[in-house]
């Protein structure tokens, strides 16, 4: 069994993925949506979702029942992906045959699903008062406790300063403002118009029979909508001069962000050259940056380099003393060099090809990031598949990330540090 | 090497297990239909492990040695581990805990190259004197790097005030002034001691054949000289009874974070210590899982949030609770949770929330099947005291009321302490 879709009559794609190594089956639904100042209203919607349904009023209810549904698993997300909101209910249930007797697992566990995501529990026609003010006070503390974790503190306020104007720089939740203006009336106003008009994917992963889940999902999951609203195409960020931005903090260990932009993303044919040059850079123990900051000057414990491949965009972070962000970002910046002169040894070209592949091939047995690389399809409006990333990763020369390399442009570097210098 | 294959129908696994003749244990978990393929070489030696009594003598090192060693092992002068192991497309990866080292790669490809090498890395030092001063900087990082880390100091902060200077408490990557203790001949010593293949296990899934897996460790531990197995009596201290005094401390956070660590009797040994592992996942479940009113009621007050969890940890020289999260009101969070034990100790629980608790955790357990690097890990941890972690299943099915009920009473609710970190004034 290979990878199918269909459409159901209300316009959501229903994508069933068989993994037979699997002993469970997974069933999410993905609502997209533009991140713009609607965040706050938008992101708290799952987290409504999950509190009570029409037969279960409260969550102790709902997760007692799951509970009883052999440990189902239920959870909710709003995931970041370029300028888009990803909203997330699913489940995740063990296949009948482990279980003793002749169980309706999966079509109990639907009946859930279904409620939560079209039946929540609603107080005069609209959430429950309670709830939302609930639910905004925890978002608000998810927004505040950022601060929490220094590093992602720091890169939260990288994106603040490379692009001030557009909604990629918007915390996912909106701000603490617009989060204490949402209302009963806004948050179900929203709802239902995310319901109606929000891209929409059900994604069915892991073992299942074919017909007995397609039966169970167009039975249950056939709510009206609007003619489909379709995504808008990723939008890079304008080119800038770099600056550097230093803020203060009382932390021994400084943390540093850099930022930098190019013009290839999924959707160009460079895109495997793309994952190749990162890779080369900064993705690995055998890469530029640890090889160089690390382990020949000892600068740091971690350093490294990720893509965000949807905005076409790199971040290169590292945990530094504050003393060494002269020397760190000298080196740092004589990598990005080599790398677009092309001075790339075979065996990093080579090392880092290998490491890629086993890494798309490994993703075969990870449901979640099977998961993650449709959501990544749909966004950026191009379907990598593992094998066709694997082929294509053959075919990258070193003149290819050199290529690539030439594109990418340091735009703002971002330290955090206490003391020193 | 003859194996032995035990099957565990109910849930669809089996596990092939073997002795090479250099000692080491050696354990498969066949897995048709992945792509991945895993191993993981691991020693029951952590940072807890720094006395010990080697054949008759006492043998003390400095905190954080472990997990230096850890480190060391990765290096060799003439070629980088890491870069063989990306040449063959793998991933590889090394960790320490207060009870086992572990090192381990994942791969699709190449897997006995890969199996080689980490069978000849781990066991063959090839570190250098010069190396071991330079990894003391790094090491140096990487404790600052946790230091900024508030979850952390909480959670020491509860370590330290139930168990004082016991290393269980001590930061498991030492502290700055220990790194400047350890050098290359202590570091040398401690591998030929603790890295013994008659003390360790190599355990492997994926879809591979057994017979060739079994057959090709066999070779490689044979062209391998080993010194004879030491007589090794660890010495880890039994803490002192009795708790210390509450921690704080200020740290740039957004709101307090808390952790409340509450001290129970360690285990008679580890299959003791497995038992009770069950056990208290199954009266978490009922005292202050998601499903539970308790659980339900301090969410809907705005007590706790998502960030609310728990740790359970039981050994046989120490075992606590640590319940940690972010809250406005720590010390009345603490209460209400001591105060709920004391309820459920004098009220019980009813066989409705065991049966339901029961067949959540029976799923959870099929669900993490799906995981091959967990159930790994899991098996040589398991491994490494004695145990059989897939048959804690059958073990799991057949809990009762009474079991929980009989180690609900045998809780000292007043063995506790409070950890808060506040935010700066």
């Amino acid at each position: 069994m290979d990878y199918t879709q269909q459409t159901l009559a209300n316009g959501v794609t229903l994508h069933l993925l068989p993994m037979e190594n699997y002993k469970t089956t997974f069933i999410g639904a993905f609502l997209y949506w533009p991140l713009g100042d609607d965040a706050a209203k938008t992101a708290i919607v799952p987290h409504l979702l999950q509190r009570g349904t029409v037969t279960y009023p409260t969550a102790r209810e709902l997760r007692a029942h799951l509970a009883e549904l052999y440990g189902t698993q239920f959870g909710i997300g709003v995931l970041k992906r370029g300028e888009n909101l990803v909203l997330q209910v699913r489940i995740q249930l063990v296949n009948d045959q482990y279980l003793p007797g002749n169980t309706s697992l999966l079509e109990e566990a639907m009946d859930i699903f279904r409620e939560v995501l079209l039946y929540p529990y609603t107080e005069q026609g609209q959430f429950a008062a309670s709830y939302v003010q609930g639910e905004k006070r925890n978002i608000q503390s998810r927004i505040k406790s950022l601060l929490n974790d220094k590093s992602r503190f720091a890169f939260h306020r990288c994106l603040q300063h490379l692009c001030p104007d557009r909604g990629y720089s918007n915390n996912k939740y909106g701000s603490l403002k617009q989060v204490e203006a949402v209302t009963r009336e806004t948050a179900w106003q929203q709802y239902q118009l995310l319901l109606q008009n929000a891209a929409t994917d059900i994604y069915v992963c892991g073992r299942f029979d074919q017909e007995r889940i397609a039966d169970a999902v167009s039975s249950r999951l056939q709510w009206p909508r609007n003619p489909g609203r379709e995504l808008d195409k990723p939008l890079p960020l304008e080119k800038r001069e770099h600056q550097v931005i230093r803020e203060p903090m009382d932390i021994s260990q400084g943390k540093l962000v850099m930022a930098v932009n190019g013009r290839v993303t999924q959707n160009s044919d460079l895109y495997p050259a793309l994952i190749l040059y990162n890779g080369i850079l900064g993705g690995f123990p055998h890469s530029k940056l640890f090889q160089n900051v690390r382990e020949q000057r000892g600068l740091s414990y971690y350093i490294g380099s990720s893509l965000d491949s949807i905005m076409g965009l790199q971040f290169i972070s590292a945990g530094i003393d504050a003393g060494s962000f002269k020397e760190t970002t000298e080196v740092v910046a004589d990598q990005l060099e080599d790398m677009r002169r092309g001075n790339i040894s075979q065996d990093e070209l080579e090392w880092t090809r290998s490491r890629l592949q086993t890494g798309l091939l490994q993703m075969y047995d990870d449901l979640s990031e099977q998961v993650a690389l449709a959501i990544d399809a749909r966004i950026s409006g191009r379907r990598w598949t593992i094998p066709s990333l694997i082929e294509a990763l053959d075919a990258v020369s070193i003149g290819d990330v050199q290529e690539v390399a030439k594109e990418m442009y340091l735009q703002t570097t971002y330290f955090l540090s206490g003391g020193g210098d | 090497m003859n194996y032995q294959v035990i099957e565990y129908p109910v849930l669809g696994e089996k596990v092939c297990i073997g002795k090479a003749g250099s000692g080491l244990t050696c354990i498969f978990l066949p897995k048709p239909g992945f792509k991945r393929k895993f191993a993981i070489l691991a020693t029951p030696y952590g940072a807890i492990n720094r006395r010990a009594q080697v054949d008759g003598e006492e043998f003390v090192t400095p905190a954080g040695i472990a997990h230096f060693l850890e480190h060391k092992m990765f290096e060799d002068p003439e070629t980088s581990i890491e870069n063989i192991f990306a040449s063959y497309g793998a991933s590889t990866n090394a960790f320490t805990t207060h009870t086992m080292t572990a090192y381990l790669f994942s791969t699709a490809e190449n897997f006995y190259d890969c199996l080689d090498l980490l069978l000849d890395f781990v066991q063959k030092p090839a570190f250098t004197e010069e190396g071991v001063i330079a990894e003391r900087s790094i090491i140096a990082q990487e404790i600052k790097m946790y230091r900024d880390q508030p979850n952390w100091a909480v959670y020491l902060g509860a370590l330290g005030g139930m168990y004082g200077d016991h290393p269980v408490a001590e930061d498991i990557a030492g502290r700055e002034e220990d790194l400047e203790q350890i050098d290359y001949q202590l570091l040398c010593k401690c591998h030929e001691l603790f890295y013994n293949p008659g003390r360790m296990a190599l355990v492997v899934a994926g879809d591979i054949d057994a017979e060739e897996l079994f057959t090709f460790t066999a070779a490689n531990q044979e062209k391998k000289q080993f010194p004879k197995l030491p007589e090794i009596k660890s010495l880890v201290p039994q803490p002192q009874p009795g708790i210390g005094s509450d921690f704080r401390a200020s740290m740039e956070v957004s709101r307090p974070l808390f952790c409340l660590g509450l001290r129970d009797w360690p285990g008679r040994d580890w299959q003791d210590c497995r038992r009770r592992e069950m056990i208290v996942s199954l009266f978490l479940e009922i005292f202050v899982g998601k499903n539970s009113p308790f659980y339900n009621r301090l969410y809907d007050e705005g007590l706790i949030d998502d960030s609310f969890g728990v740790d359970y940890a039981c050994t046989p020289w120490y075992s606590h609770f640590i319940f940690g999260g972010e809250t406005d009101a720590p010390q009345r969070l603490a209460q209400e949770l001591l105060e709920e034990i004391k309820r459920l100790q004098a009220c019980g629980i009813s066989q409705q929330q065991l049966d339901v608790n029961l067949r959540k955790l029976i799923g959870l357990f099929i669900m993490d099947l799906n995981g091959l690097e967990s159930t790994v890990m899991a098996c040589a941890a398991d491994w490494l005291q004695g145990g059989d972690y897939l048959a804690r299943f059958e073990e799991l099915r057949s809990l009762t009321k009474e079991d929980v009920e009989g180690f609900l009473q045998s809780l000292d609710a007043d063995q506790r302490i409070l950890s808060v970190v506040n935010p700066l004034e």
